[in-house]
């Protein structure tokens, strides 16, 4: 990763800048063959990233389909005013907050101490067996997941629920009871997502330099003092930029896998911005109000990237740009 | 040389990706373009009789989609002189894509859509053509009872034809053979309700020395639209369908009428004595139906045919006898009526821009009414699907018409044995006596007055307002709210728009009276 940004980075502006416009135009005619395979990439990002981005204008509109975007009066703020004086808006933040910072201390380091654990598998081919095992809940969509967590979980006959009951004598309504409801999204979440997450890290963790280590044995270094003094400042930077990229999508809490997951019992811990745009967007047909929402949430979301770069870079990280 | 070509061609490999991605698109829209040619077609009248019409319809999909051309669809385009073009679109979230659909201005020329606070904003909006005025020049279709269509009227104007279903569908099945050995009774109050579902849950009906049948299951739509179990029990004991009107016009809803209450304290303590599925919240329908062909639970509120779950039932149970009655309480036989449509196919003026081929499409649903169409969307192809024999006609296979023949049935119009069907189908005891519970229900039906009042409240927020009383229920019921509790949410739901949403319905009643 690191050294990927390095190469990107020094690109363009390899010799000193002397005539900024004469040598980037002179670069652009050296290279012009990479310059040309870039098109298709900055195509995509115009076409299918950038044109759509119109429709945001929808969020400060009275949106109505049969009268178009030219035909809808505009409004200014309303929608925001709404969304922010809704008395739902307090449970809505907190909800998010609360999953989304449970997501960051829970799961965020769970596939960084997977991979260091499989990092120190002797046996290259156990190893490989393992990873490909963990990557495979990553394909398994939520419908499934959820389904499967039914079965297992449900109070009629649910396989853990009945071990439960029998080592217990009672049972636990895990789908029902609304303090069930964080610990069942995480543990779904890293059950799901955990050995996909190791993709990277392990990448990261292939690049360190082999004879650190020999060098730290010979100086008596215990496994955990290696740990300690090579392994994890190696892969510091990929793990601060990974965090980063976390923080843009800090108040994403997945819609798919909330939504099958609310009930009746759960709603005011489950519900969040995701399942609040759907319900009023999809559902309800209110699309420049849902469109407030998810612009907010966007918004957000550019800030806590923005700011955690900056932060980064302050101490000496090296940041996403 | 030879590096710069493979550059170049690569280059150009992925410039046509990223063409032919665009180019999916077009595609779509030149679909779109087709359906115009065909608007052109009608406009010019020499050739509107004998050219077929082109018509796209999208509906909802209940099982596998039916394939493109097949020979109900042949049928249908022969004796209408139409083209025809299904979009199946999946039962669930079907409300949602439409509204999709609408956003996205890609319509077809006639889309099935539900009475929903969206459409009928749309309907306001005059997106969709005003059907009233033109039904009297159609004769099957002006033979139709008034109530189908006033039943989804907006402000006193129709904007599409209603897909017809009975307004009184459910009715009480039940294990008869279970009944009959115990010596139960059906149950009519909200007491014999509870003695029968406690003797069932407890007395191992089914002999196999399990504590594993129940008298009744709830799923985790138990209480939503009108196929609300609460309403209906509560109905039945004499409460109001959804809102009770009384005569200044004061609207009530029926979570605040005693009738109602007692039926959620009836399952707040089968709750609590585990006498019902204690997961109702989180299971789905089909896990509910599951059980009941298996053959664990006794009784069902349901708009199914008996003889469908007793065929079911047979193959896990062969010596299982379901029974059907209707829905009688302490009040008597009373039925919440239902809308009376499983939707409203309507015509979207961007997609059908003239007259002249709106009136084409009237005449295309105008002879889905025709005799020989009754036969064909009811029963299917002779032969392949049914026999007739004598005064009756015979089902054949009734495989193939689930597959084949019920998706129209359930998406075109049609009133089944109601009208213009000139042999009747021969069908089981069981079935007939089902048939003959619903066409009795008629009589019976409690109708909900709210149901075509216009409220802004409603429009607004009118899902939300649901859902809050809806889940305040499941709480209730499984024992999380205490009655101050649940009168506490009562209030919330008054404050968050419920009082406003009474005093609209109540202002829209009395204008409409007038």
């Amino acid at each position: 990763m690191k050294q990927n940004v390095s190469i990107s980075a020094g690109l363009p502006g390899t010799k000193a800048p002397r005539g900024k416009a004469d040598t980037l135009l002179r670069d652009i005619i050296r290279d012009k063959w990479l310059y040309l395979m870039l098109l298709p990439g900055i195509i995509y990002f115009i076409i299918f990233k950038y044109v759509p981005m119109y429709g945001v204008s929808m969020a400060f509109m009275d949106y109505k389909p049969y009268t178009g975007f030219l035909g809808s009066p505009w409004v200014g703020f309303k929608h925001f005013e709404r969304f922010f004086s809704e008395p739902q808006f307090g449970m809505l933040f907190r909800n998010t907050v609360i999953l989304a910072v449970y997501n960051l201390v829970f799961f965020f380091p769970m596939p960084i101490i997977l991979s260091l654990m499989l990092n120190e598998v002797r046996r290259a081919k156990f190893k490989n067996f393992v990873q490909t095992l963990i990557y495979i809940p990553h394909f398994v969509s939520w419908v499934v997941v959820v389904g499967i967590f039914y079965i297992l979980l449900t109070t009629e006959n649910g396989i853990l629920n009945e071990l439960l009951y029998q080592i217990t004598g009672r049972k636990i309504a895990f789908l029902l009871e609304a303090e069930w409801f964080r610990t069942m999204i995480i543990t779904q979440s890293i059950w799901k997502e955990i050995g996909w997450g190791t993709v990277i890290f392990l990448a990261a963790l292939a690049g360190v330099d082999l004879q650190q280590y020999e060098a730290a044995r010979i100086d008596g270094a215990s496994r955990w003092r290696q740990l300690w003094h090579i392994t994890l400042p190696a892969i510091r930077s990929t793990i601060i930029i990974l965090f980063i990229l976390r923080l843009g999508n800090f108040l994403d809490s997945g819609f798919e896998h909330i939504f099958l997951m609310i009930t009746p019992t759960n709603r005011e811990v489950g519900e969040v911005f995701d399942t609040y745009v759907y319900t009023k967007g999809m559902t309800q047909g209110q699309y420049s109000y849902s469109s407030a929402v998810g612009l907010f949430k966007s918004a957000v979301g550019l800030v806590l990237v923005l700011g955690s770069n900056w932060l980064a870079k302050k101490f000496g990280e090296e940041g996403v740009y | 040389m030879k590096k710069r070509m493979a550059l170049l061609m690569g280059g150009a490999l992925l410039a046509t990706t990223v063409l032919s991605a665009c180019g999916s698109n077009n595609e779509q829209n030149a679909a779109g373009g087709n359906t115009d040619a065909a608007k052109g077609n009608t406009n010019s009248p020499a050739v509107e009789d004998t050219a077929p019409l082109e018509l796209s319809i999208a509906v909802h999909q209940a099982a596998e989609a039916p394939a493109k051309g097949n020979p109900m669809e042949q049928a249908i385009e022969k004796y209408t002189n139409t083209k025809l073009s299904f979009q199946w679109i999946p039962n669930s979230g079907y409300d949602e894509k439409i509204n999709v659909m609408i956003a996205s201005g890609e319509l077809p020329k006639i889309l099935k859509v539900s009475y929903v606070p969206n459409i009928i904003s749309a309907m306001q909006a005059d997106v969709f053509w005003e059907l009233g005025p033109y039904l009297q020049d159609y004769k099957n279709l002006a033979a139709q009872p008034e109530t189908y269509y006033d039943n989804i009227k907006v402000d006193g104007k129709l904007y599409g034809l209603p897909v017809f279903r009975n307004v009184g569908r459910a009715a009480l099945q039940y294990r008869k053979d279970w009944f009959d050995e115990s010596g139960l009774q059906v149950p009519k109050t909200l007491d014999d309700w509870y003695n029968v579902l406690k003797a069932v849950a407890e007395g191992d009906p089914d002999k196999n020395g399990k504590n594993d049948t129940y008298g009744f299951m709830l799923d985790k739509n138990y209480n939503q639209n009108v196929f609300s179990t609460l309403t209906r029990l509560s109905v039945m004991q004499g409460g109001p369908n959804k809102w009770g009107v009384d005569d200044q016009g004061n609207f009530t809803p029926e979570f605040m009428t005693p009738e109602f209450t007692d039926t959620l304290n009836l399952f707040r303590k089968l709750y609590a004595e585990k006498l019902i599925n204690q997961d109702f919240a989180v299971t789905d329908s089909q896990t509910v139906d599951k059980a009941y062909e298996a053959g664990r639970v006794a009784l069902r509120i349901s708009g199914g045919n008996a003889q469908s779950m007793q065929s079911n039932l047979e193959k896990v149970v062969p010596t299982a006898v379901m029974d059907v009655v209707g829905l009688e309480g302490s009040a008597g036989i009373r039925v919440p009526a239902e809308s009376g449509n499983a939707g409203i196919l309507a015509i979207p003026k961007s997609s059908v821009q003239s007259e002249a081929e709106l009136k084409r499409i009237m005449t295309f649903f105008d002879q889905l009414l025709d005799k020989e169409m009754v036969n064909l969307i009811n029963k299917g192809i002779e032969g392949t699907h049914y026999t007739v024999e004598g005064d009756y006609t015979l089902p054949l296979d009734k495989d193939a018409d689930a597959k084949e023949v019920k998706p129209y049935r359930d998406t075109l119009l049609q009133r089944g044995e109601s009208y213009n069907m000139d042999k009747l189908m021969k069908q089981t005891e069981l079935f007939e006596k089902n048939n003959k519970v619903v066409t009795e229900n008629e009589k019976y039906v409690v109708t909900n007055p709210a149901l075509t009042l216009i409220s802004n409240t409603f429009t607004e927020r009118g899902s939300e307002l649901e859902q809050m009383i809806t889940d305040a229920e499941t709480k209730y019921i499984m024992g999380k709210l205490d009655e101050a509790g649940w009168n506490a949410e009562i209030e919330k739901w008054k404050q968050a728009g419920g009082s406003g949403l009474m005093e609209e319905y109540k202002e829209a009643y009395l204008r409409n009276k007038k």
